[in-house]
């Protein structure tokens, strides 16, 4: 009785995994005949039935490039960077994109900025959580030197190495955090139709004093705030443009990462 | 005599020969039969004297002697510089029309020394034609008589008048001509004149040249007359047809000095003056239109020309600007030549090419250089070519297109700096990269291992496998730490102990089992005082321990002697040792090491 009920439980198993590579695998092959919309349709069916990849995210926003929805396939790239920020093509698509969008936001990041955000990109988040382990272990081998050690030499090595090693341990860690916990980096959209309005106050039905941004698909925008208008279904968001500039933005016209 | 006049050419051209700058002799180069002209000598020199009569060939001396002093002084620097002039004139009469020549003219000079001047040229002119006219003769004939004149009868309106000169007839399109208004006038002109409507050069692109000396005499229709260039105009024909260019018109004032022979013994001179206005001369222009078919890649350009190309460097680096160069150099419209546009490959970025014409009016062409420089910087790294350049033109001489081919470059692109492979490979991408195969499984939340608890029971099994460590490791030392106190505390004790049974044996007499004690007494010492265990305990390393310990040679001697003693005394029982002395000095040995203790 036992053994049967082991069957049926690897038989269903089975078939989940069957089917969830067929879906995707589906997609994969209709994307190379050149099928993008029925690509599209498949990939978001094995996202909702099966879940999530960084590589099925790549995949559908190269097919929503295909289809010339620059904003969605923009998402897309998004997402996949935001389950592992060290995907390669997945950042190179993305600054492709990015030069087919209208609207260049100026860059005002910061030299340092920067230099983190290449950091957290330049290893997978799991390989960030065993860096910041082996750095762990080695700060307590130097704080075992120095304590256990009869040898000066090798307790001054334990001591400086030990302070040395905890601020790296410390930035590594604060690294493997960010790079595992996509909703740390800050909540952002991207304008999914082709041109958004962004207003100085909430709402639809604002005065004209309440001066019109344009602003078109696929800009990244960085949300600081919501409100719920009284008589309206959606959302307004309130979003940092760049870093002097903040804007109110219907929730119809971006998509959240 | 009746004709008998002359002009003094103020403007005119004096001819002036200096000799050892202090006679000078002015006269015109040019006179007319049956006028009058005057021949004057100065002389840098006031006490001079010139011979009275001066004969010249063809000329009929009509007054000579009259003399005129004058006296300059400049001051230059505070030093006083003071000159005299004297000046001796001669009026003659030109006879008959030839070329003669003024004979040298000696003069006295004061303090005995002579000059001479240079024997001069002098072409005397057919009398005018006009000047027998009966309009010119009334007024010099009542002038002869001493009546007065004025001035509008003595000025005749042929006089003065204004020319527009074309040094070409017939043109092609784009090919320069030079335009000159010129001011005619028989009479001295003075240079102030008005213009009062302007040139005109309708379908013309003109530009003006800078006149060095505007003023000339000139023969013009047998006559001489003192000319004024107004105006010299480069124009560049804009269209095909019969151009007209106009002089406008111009109001100037005349004067002359006129000499009354009013009977008296000096002639009367007087300026006489008149304000003319002229009318505008119209002058006309052929352009032929430009000969088709026209080639390609001709753009305009008319003349003679030599064009060279030249890159300054062939082997270029990525971000790193070259100059190419197109120099072009000759007659012709060169102020107008078009940049030549050059084909630059894709990788390699050209900005705007700068152009630097160099042109100059000389001997009635228009001759320069045309230089268009071109910036390029390459963008890529490989081999590319800068492709051939044609430069056409159109030469009005032997009325055909002339084309020079400039060579082409084939040029290699390195690696520069400043530009990262990353920003190349982007620039290069047309198109995104292709799909990743999806791997399996799928999950609806994404797991890291930061988040694992498992990860962080790592953590805190290895803070707890260190803090375990370091928990045995200080319990160990505390241990050992005691064992070695309690070892110390001892030693002495289980020492006095041992030396009393040691008394004891002596008392019995029992000097073996003396020894024994007073053996294991030092060696038990010693063991617990050095920390040397029993197995350990041999003379050599006791010694090195002592010294170790702080000992001084000559107790570390005393005690292994001891230990020496007591050794013997277990082999060699017959013998009856000083135990009273064995003891004392084992008692001194342990209190040597006790007093090391205490230093210590």
């Amino acid at each position: 009785m036992k053994r049967h009920i082991l069957y049926i439980i690897f038989a269903l198993l089975a078939t989940v995994s069957i089917n969830a590579q067929s879906l995707a695998q589906k997609a994969d092959s209709a994307y190379s005949k050149e099928d993008y919309r029925l690509a599209i349709k498949l990939y978001h069916q094995a996202i909702d039935t099966d879940g999530v990849s960084p590589e099925i995210y790549y995949n559908l926003g190269n097919a929503y490039y295909r289809i010339s929805n620059i904003g969605r396939a923009m998402l897309c790239y998004q997402r996949a960077l935001n389950i592992d920020p060290s995907y390669a093509d997945a950042r190179t698509n993305l600054e492709f994109v990015k030069t087919k969008i209208l609207d260049r936001p100026e860059d005002d990041s910061s030299f340092l900025g920067n230099l983190h955000e290449r950091i957290i990109a330049s290893c997978s988040p799991n390989a960030w959580a065993w860096i910041a382990l082996a750095l762990f272990l080695a700060l307590l081998g130097c704080v075992a030197l120095y304590i256990f050690s009869n040898n000066i030499k090798a307790r001054k090595t334990g001591f400086f190495g030990g302070i040395c090693l905890l601020f790296v341990t410390i930035y590594c860690s604060v690294v493997a955090f960010q790079s595992s916990s996509p909703a740390s980096r800050g909540k952002m959209a991207v304008i999914t139709i082709p041109t958004a309005n962004l207003r100085t106050e909430p709402g639809s039905e604002s005065n004209d004093k309440s001066r019109v941004i344009p602003l078109h698909e696929g800009t990244l925008l960085e949300i600081t705030d919501s409100i719920t208008m009284p008589g309206e279904s959606s959302k307004w968001y309130n979003v940092k443009i760049n870093n002097s500039t903040s804007a109110w933005i219907n929730s119809l016209d971006i998509e959240l990462i | 005599m009746k004709a008998s006049r002359f002009y003094i050419f103020l403007v005119s051209f004096l001819a002036i020969v200096s000799l050892k700058a202090q006679v000078r002799l002015d006269v015109a180069s040019q006179v007319n039969e049956g006028r009058k002209f005057q021949l004057t000598l100065v002389i840098n020199d006031a006490n001079s004297s010139a011979p009275s009569r001066i004969d010249i060939p063809n000329c009929r001396m009509i007054y000579g002697g009259a003399q005129s002093t004058s006296i300059s002084a400049t001051i230059d620097n505070g030093n006083v510089r003071r000159q005299e002039t004297k000046k001796i004139s001669y009026t003659f009469l030109a006879e008959k029309a030839s070329t003669v020549t003024i004979p040298a003219i000696t003069v006295q000079l004061s303090g005995g020394k002579t000059a001479q001047t240079q024997p001069r040229k002098l072409t005397i002119l057919p009398a005018d034609q006009h000047v027998s006219g009966s309009d010119r003769t009334s007024p010099y004939d009542s002038m002869d008589d001493g009546a007065r004149v004025s001035p509008e009868s003595y000025f005749s309106a042929n006089d003065m008048f204004v020319r527009i000169v074309i040094d070409k007839s017939t043109v092609y399109e784009q090919e320069p001509v030079i335009a000159t208004v010129k001011l005619y006038s028989r009479m001295s002109m003075s240079a102030k004149f008005q213009m009062l409507t302007q040139p005109t050069f309708e379908g013309f692109l003109s530009e003006e040249l800078n006149v060095a000396s505007p003023q000339s005499t000139e023969t013009y229709d047998g006559k001489t007359y003192n000319t004024y260039i107004v105006k010299r105009c480069v124009l560049y024909p804009q269209k095909a047809g019969t151009l007209k260019v106009t002089s406008g018109t111009y109001e100037i004032t005349l004067e002359d000095l006129v000499t009354f022979s009013s009977g008296l013994l000096l002639p009367d001179q007087r300026i006489v003056q008149k304000t003319v206005q002229t009318p505008d001369k119209t002058a006309t222009l052929k352009v032929l239109p430009l000969p088709e078919p026209r080639p390609a890649t001709f753009d305009g350009a008319v003349g003679s020309f030599n064009a060279t190309a030249s890159l300054s460097s062939t082997s270029l680096r990525t971000n790193d600007p070259v100059t190419y160069t197109v120099k072009i150099t000759g007659t012709g419209n060169i102020k107008y030549l078009k940049t030549p546009t050059l084909n630059i490959p894709a990788g390699i970025d050209q900005y705007t090419p700068k152009t630097d014409i160099d042109a100059q009016y000389s001997g009635g062409d228009i001759t320069g250089t045309y230089t268009a420089t071109y910036t390029l910087v390459p963008q890529e790294v490989g081999d590319f070519q800068i492709p051939p350049l044609h430069f056409t033109y159109f030469n009005p001489q032997t009325k055909e297109y002339k084309t020079i081919d400039l060579s082409g470059y084939n040029v290699k692109v390195a690696k520069g700096s400043g530009v990262s492979d990353h920003e190349t490979v982007t620039k290069q991408m047309t198109d995104i990269l292709h799909i990743h195969p999806v791997k399996m499984p799928l999950t609806h939340r994404v797991s890291y291992v930061y988040h694992q608890s498992w990860y962080w029971a790592l953590y805190i099994i290895a803070t707890l496998a260190f803090v375990v460590a370091i928990f045995v490791y200080r319990r160990r030392i505390r241990l050992n730490a005691d064992v070695r106190g309690r070892r110390l505390a001892r030693a002495m004790r289980v020492a006095m102990k041992r030396f009393k049974a040691a008394r004891t044996m002596m008392a019995e007499n029992k000097p073996d089992k003396f020894h024994a004690e007073i053996n294991k007494a030092l060696t038990g010492y010693l063991s617990d005082k050095l920390g040397i265990p029993a197995s350990q305990l041999v003379r050599e390393n006791i010694a090195t321990q002592l010294a170790d310990y702080g000992l001084d040679q000559q107790a570390t001697d005393n005690i292994i002697a001891i230990l020496d003693e007591c050794e013997m005394a277990r082999f060699t029982p017959d013998a009856h040792p000083d135990l009273q002395g064995l003891y004392n000095k084992v008692v001194d040995a342990v209190k040597s090491i006790e007093n090391v203790k205490k230093q210590g």
